[in-house]
């Protein structure tokens, strides 16, 4: 059952309401608790020469993870690709990023993008050898599917 | 100028936790940064130390601000936010680094990692770019784990972590 709390708020300059004095401290976007942060990290090996290997990043069915910052990263200076997609069970994979780089991707958007369901990250290796030493990260916040869906009060 | 008040209605969702997004949504600029209520912190050092044979590893922790002004090294409610972490050697040798989190001063004597961050490789240096940051749990331990495989003895290392400190946490994110 929600408590509904009133306060008001003051109106000052022109054409611009100003919110900022009720509610300074919760317009702060910048403000991560470390229960929002969703980061991610993890070992995977081994990636067969010439080949690829697929991870899923499950995400709890009420929450969305949105994602800012994505990583790949091996022990040595060799051609990489990492592709990252949204995975639906009820949809299609469709491909967010796509990149290739010499023992590093790292990528960071301004405007995170949004995940339901589970993240895949498929890895490439050209390498004529199998790599064994592939990290991969993520990092961005979690926020819950009630809060992400635009609402807008009467 | 006359001052109009207006009144909303705000939500309470879950425990202890105001949710002020539903009628605040079209003031929330993403660059509405209050500069009363943050602060840049960092730690920046530069050591000679020994990195070979490798591989050769290290963890460098750092004190965290507490409520009563004293510094220890588990976090307290004063939240620090870590959104670059960089690891540099004076030799273009392989480095690793991540940022890592004990879940308490006694895991962190027994390094017991409770958490990886995205941890990356490069030739020279690392860095690490966190766009939302890492936000300090209170009672946790943060450092930074970093290893060199290189054929040399000595060489002398940067490391460089940044962010932000708020003071007190709103209890809800606490």
């Amino acid at each position: 059952m929600p408590i509904v709390e009133t306060y008001p708020v003051v109106v000052e300059g022109i054409g611009r309401v100003d919110y900022s004095n009720a509610v300074e401290i919760t317009t702060e976007p910048v403000i991560t608790s470390w229960q929002n942060v969703f980061t991610f990290s993890e070992l995977v090996a081994p990636i067969p020469a010439g080949g690829s290997l697929a991870v899923n990043m499950p995400i709890p069915s009420d929450l969305v993870v949105i994602i800012y910052d994505y990583f790949a990263s091996i022990p040595a200076n060799r051609l990489i690709r990492l592709v990252v997609a949204m995975v639906d069970p009820a949809g299609p994979v469709i491909t967010v990023l796509d990149e290739l780089a010499y023992q590093t991707v790292s990528i960071h958007l301004l405007r995170g993008k949004t995940f339901v369901g589970s993240i895949r990250y498929t890895l490439y290796n050209y390498a004529a050898t199998p790599e064994t030493g592939m990290r991969i990260g993520a990092a961005g916040i979690y926020t819950t599917e009630d809060q992400f869906t635009l609402h807008i009060s009467p | 100028m006359p001052q109009i008040v207006e009144t909303f209605a705000v939500e309470t969702q879950g425990i202890g936790r105001v949710d002020f997004t539903k009628t605040v949504e079209r003031s929330t600029s993403n660059v509405a940064t209050s500069p009363l209520r943050q602060t840049s912190v960092w730690t920046s050092a530069s050591y000679v130390l020994p990195v070979g044979p490798y591989p050769w590893y290290y963890i460098a922790v750092w004190p965290l601000p507490q409520e009563n002004g004293t510094w220890a090294y588990p976090a307290s409610t004063i939240m620090e936010t870590y959104n670059n972490v960089a690891v540099s050697i004076t030799k273009n040798a392989l480095v690793g680094a991540a940022l890592v989190r004990f879940a308490s001063l006694a895991d962190y004597y027994i390094l017991n990692i409770a958490e990886y961050f995205p941890r990356l490789f490069g030739y020279g240096k690392v860095v690490i770019n966190l766009t939302t940051g890492i936000s300090t749990r209170p009672g946790s331990v943060y450092g930074l784990l970093f290893g060199f495989w290189t054929g040399g003895i000595t060489e002398r290392v940067t490391i460089n972590v940044h962010g932000l400190v708020w003071d007190l946490t709103p209890p809800w994110m606490t």
